[in-house]
């Protein structure tokens, strides 16, 4: 299934580049705007679903797909924006066009803060942290008097426009996939600057990047904060559409399943982790009528047999080729080298180096 | 007061120790972080929960052999789902990038945890008590024999387990692959059976420690090795991870500090401590406490 949407992924990226491709993005994203007006209720209110995702797997794939950090405790930004949003709103009365930019500076803010530390621990630790993170926001949610508790917090107002009431499902879709949009351009955007081609040096060849001059820790950072904002803008939509948020939407196998969708979808690919975004939502509601852990089962069953199939890395030769500025010639990521070093999964430099090696 | 919860300290901290040795023997090996570890914990539980029915007539006549029994049969099966992830899904990628193989033990660990979830269900199942729950008094400190079983039992592993290493045969081959893998194949040295060996190992000793949580707490859920993993995790961090000596010292270490700070914060937040040991660990001391000794890995 991966396979066909990379592919499929890969097709659409060459056909949305130049201003032929601008145009083309422009009338996918028109008719995405308008198809829902034929559509049930239920059906807009899957597609929001999808579109969140998408926002969410937009945001994750700067930290994985770009910056190659793996990410277990994503979900938490998700949860900063959303309970921004949730207490702002019931006990400030604040409107969700001023929770948006709020929830998205303390997703970042929170991004900053957790990453400081971190970032400079070598990918396993960092991994590892990160789901660390993700437990003790969870954790926080749980049992602090201002979230709610378990219980969460509910009855947020319906956003509005002026005068206009923005509580219909194709009000929520509407701003869901203005979210989705304005992700999809600014990142792409900025995946084409000097810090994009920063990002897919440190990822390539951290040494290396660091050997070349580029302050690995600070687009560390940028990569992680960055990514941290489109979670927190997600969860405070996502707040304001389901008007409750409770712990249970940012547990670790949301994270997990994030970044399901980030590797499956085609890491680094912005159309291919849109469509990730696309294939969980639909097998997520398919199996909701069974039970939740089905989605859990077959995703992580599906990334297994993913990774085993593609083990020598995870980006599309077609991104890698064109990120290095050559075609064909790019050796596989982390492809070794000396075999003879047989330092068993791959942490190239394993040996006596600590887990905070490598960094300044 | 304070005797009391040293000793719940070292209780708790025994079972974090059991399932950080998991841990620490594979990154010893592989250099890889088993997120799979917890589920083996989870797993091992569910396997001595199942078969607690069949053992029912052995509990009655002789509870110390019923628990005997309810031990090997987790261990082993746990041992052996251990061995059996290894080959299908580490072994393939012992020469793929670290990205590979970390994300392939997450999907696994997902996997396993969501299987058990389908199999058993969701709600928590509620173990039989085998040991008396009976608390004995024992100067300031109160501990039931279940308690007192499970730090025994937890100690003999370790005990057993530092034997192997450094006694046997075998375990002078595993600690030669923990050292390099290419000069240990040819000092003539098997070393995907070792490799598979050491994943045995780490999933029976994670597999005992989830069977004597259930045994003695009574409460087993398919997703306890989400937290239970990661602060055994941590525990393998703290002594330095590779390090089997460090990984005893990291477990009772944090279960000591989980427990005391349970005197002067809310028990809700005790969970918390092991996240902030790992980020103060991880941001200040990477090597760990015993992390040092870098040439002992096994």
């Amino acid at each position: 299934m991966s396979t066909t949407m990379r592919r499929l992924g890969d097709r659409f990226d060459a056909a949305t580049r130049g201003p032929r491709g601008r145009v083309l993005a422009l009338a996918l994203a028109a008719v995405a705007a308008v198809v829902p007006l034929a559509l049930s209720q239920y059906d807009v209110d899957v597609l929001t679903d999808v579109a969140l995702w998408s926002a969410i797997a937009l945001g994750l794939n700067v930290v994985v797909g770009f910056a190659g950090l793996l990410d277990l405790g994503y979900m938490a930004f998700y949860a900063f924006g959303g309970y921004a949003f949730a207490i702002l709103s019931t006990q400030a009365h604040w409107s969700l066009w001023a929770c948006l930019p709020v929830g998205a500076a303390i997703a970042g803010g929170f991004g900053a803060f957790f990453g400081f530390p971190t970032l400079r621990l070598r990918g396993d630790y960092l991994a590892v942290m990160t789901l660390g993170f993700g437990e003790i926001v969870y954790l926080a949610a749980n049992n602090l008097q201002i979230t709610g508790g378990p219980g969460g917090i509910f009855g947020m107002p319906i956003p509005t426009l002026g005068r206009l009431s923005l509580g219909q499902p194709i009000d929520y879709y509407w701003m869901a996939l203005a979210l989705v949009a304005l992700a999809a351009w600014v990142i792409g955007a900025v995946a084409r600057t000097r810090t994009g081609r920063a990002w897919a040096y440190l990822r390539e060849d951290e040494t290396a990047a660091q050997a070349m001059g580029i302050p690995v820790l600070r687009y560390k950072l940028l990569a992680y904060v960055f990514g941290a904002v489109w979670a927190g803008l997600a969860g405070a939509l996502f707040a304001a559409k389901q008007t409750i948020i409770t712990p249970d939407t940012f547990t670790f196998t949301e994270s997990f399943l994030a970044v399901a969708v980030v590797v499956l979808g085609g890491v680094g690919s912005l159309p291919g982790v849109i469509l990730g975004a696309f294939a969980y939502i639909v097998i997520d509601e398919y199996f909701q009528a069974f039970t939740a852990s089905y989605s859990g089962l077959i995703f992580s069953a599906l990334l297994l047999i993913f990774i085993l199939l593609r083990p020598a890395g995870l980006w599309p030769s077609r991104q890698r080729a064109q990120e290095l500025g050559r075609s064909g010639l790019a050796p596989s990521r982390g492809e070794r080298p000396d075999p003879g070093q047989g330092r068993g999964a791959g942490l190239g430099e394993a040996g006596a180096v600590p887990p905070g090696g490598g960094a300044p | 007061m304070i005797p009391q919860e040293v000793a719940n300290g070292l209780i708790i901290g025994s079972i974090y120790a059991l399932v950080a040795l998991g841990y620490t023997l594979v990154y010893g090996i592989l250099r890889l972080i088993n997120f799979a570890q917890g589920s083996l914990y989870t797993v091992g539980a569910y396997i001595g929960f199942l078969l607690v029915p069949a053992t029912a007539g052995l509990a009655h006549t002789a509870p110390a052999l019923a628990v005997v029994v309810l031990l090997a049969a987790a261990m082993l099966g746990s041992g052996i789902l251990a061995v059996v992830v290894d080959l299908v899904a580490y072994r393939p990628l012992r020469r793929a990038p670290l990205f590979a193989s970390l994300v392939s033990s997450l999907a696994v660990f997902v996997l396993l945890e969501n299987l058990v979830q389908v199999v058993v269900g969701a709600q928590p199942e509620t173990f039989p008590t085998l040991i008396s729950q009976t608390p004995w008094l024992i100067g300031p400190v109160a501990v039931t024999p279940s308690q007192v079983v499970l730090v025994a039992v937890a100690l003999a592993l370790m005990a057993a387990l530092q034997l192997f290493t450094q006694r046997t045969r075998l375990g002078r081959a595993m600690r030669a692959v923990a050292v390099n893998h290419d000069t240990a194949s040819m000092m003539g040295i098997p070393v995907n059976r070792v490799i598979s060996l050491t994943f045995f190992l780490g999933g029976a000793l994670g597999a005992a420690a989830g069977l004597l949580v259930g045994l003695n707490y009574g409460t087993i859920t398919f997703n306890m090795g989400e937290l239970a993993g990661l602060q055994a995790f941590t525990a393998a961090v703290l002594g330095g991870i590779g390090n089997i000596p460090g990984a005893v010292v990291g477990g009772l270490i944090l279960g000591l500090l989980q427990s005391l700070s349970a005197t002067v914060i809310p028990t809700q937040w005790t969970d918390a401590i092991a996240f902030a040991v790992l980020i103060l660990v991880l941001a200040l001391r990477p090597r760990g406490v015993l992390g040092e000794r870098v040439a002992e890995r096994v």
